[in-house]
């Protein structure tokens, strides 16, 4: 398979410590990836695919709204996780990109210090971590 | 409920009709009890028809500029779920993923299994247990045999071992 390619130069991929582990990170959920929760009947949560990439889009809670987020997905869902369980209990980065695009300047990457892509167990327990903020999407169509 | 299939309003490309693309992989029309009638399980009917319709997905379906899912990852994905022989399989949740693969994510018995099937058609898999992860890398079609098997709990049929008794070395906590 072909390298992954990062938008974020090697470089530039290091902890944004303007982000303290204090904060609460969103990440936007579409509705490809909203499923049963696998051990809370009733309950869904996302597939660990929404976050398995080497370069996981979030946004600091504190520097935006939900309405913000949103509108650029509509019909998506949003959870939330602490930056202190990103950082300290996986180990992950959260990272400013120096040339990002996004117009929100709450918006930051996570991912591995290596930069490579995020190993499936690690995705798996931030799914399982994850809290839903608004969630739009019902899997059974109700 | 049959599952939980990621299909609906997917951001798509086009119309296709799932029902003539599940005949493709289709062994038998002849089965019966349980069998549907183009010879594959309920849940394979069920689960390729998810995967067909990732078929429709575009580039950037995710809005964050990931790739469709490549037709080889599709195909492998197909390919593998009709090669599992059984019958009462839970019908596995079926995602897109950022690369341009497919995931294949089953759940019984406390037990959870994923399958992710790679842009280039190689797979990779996770099991967790009671929503710890145990154990991941990359695996092969005949791995994932023994994997289903662990997640139906069966007892290793093979005294010396075999694949299975590699599953559940990996897996043994």
């Amino acid at each position: 398979m072909p390298p992954i390619e990062n938008d974020v130069a090697d470089e530039d991929w290091h902890n944004d410590n303007e982000v303290s582990n204090a904060e609460v990170l969103w990440r936007v959920i579409i509705k490809e990836w909203v499923r049963d929760h696998p051990h809370i009947p009733g309950h869904f949560i996302a597939s660990d695919q929404a976050y398995r990439q080497s370069e996981l889009s979030v946004f600091v809670a504190s520097g935006t709204t939900q309405q913000a987020v949103l509108d650029r997905w509509p019909g998506a869902s949003l959870v939330q996780f602490p930056a202190q369980f990103i950082r300290e209990d996986l180990g992950l980065v959260i990272v400013r990109n120096p040339r990002d695009t996004d117009p929100n300047p709450a918006h930051r990457l996570i991912g591995k210090v290596d930069h490579k892509r995020m190993t499936s167990g690690t995705a798996k327990k931030i799914a399982l971590k994850a809290e839903w903020v608004v969630l739009n999407h019902n899997p059974h169509g109700g | 409920m049959i599952g939980d299939i990621a299909y609906p309003d997917l951001t798509t490309c086009g119309q296709r009709t799932e029902q003539q693309q599940v005949r493709k992989w289709a062994r038998s029309p002849q089965w019966a009890d349980g069998i549907s009638s183009f010879g594959l399980n309920e849940w394979q009917t069920e689960t390729l028809k998810g995967i067909f319709r990732l078929k429709r997905l575009c580039d950037n379906w995710d809005g964050e500029d990931s790739p469709r899912p490549s037709t080889i990852a599709l195909d492998s994905a197909s390919d593998l779920l009709v090669s599992l022989p059984f019958e009462d399989l839970p019908t596995p949740f079926v995602s897109p993923s950022s690369i341009g693969g497919v995931q294949l994510e089953w759940t019984q018995n406390g037990r959870e299994l994923e399958i992710e099937v790679l842009p280039d058609g190689s797979m990779e898999f996770l099991t967790v247990v009671n929503g710890n992860p145990q154990n991941e890398g990359s695996t092969t079609r005949e791995q994932v045999l023994s994997l289903t098997r662990w997640l139906r709990d069966e007892p290793d049929q093979n005294p010396t071992g075999g694949i299975l008794g590699w599953v559940n070395s990996l897996t043994r906590t």
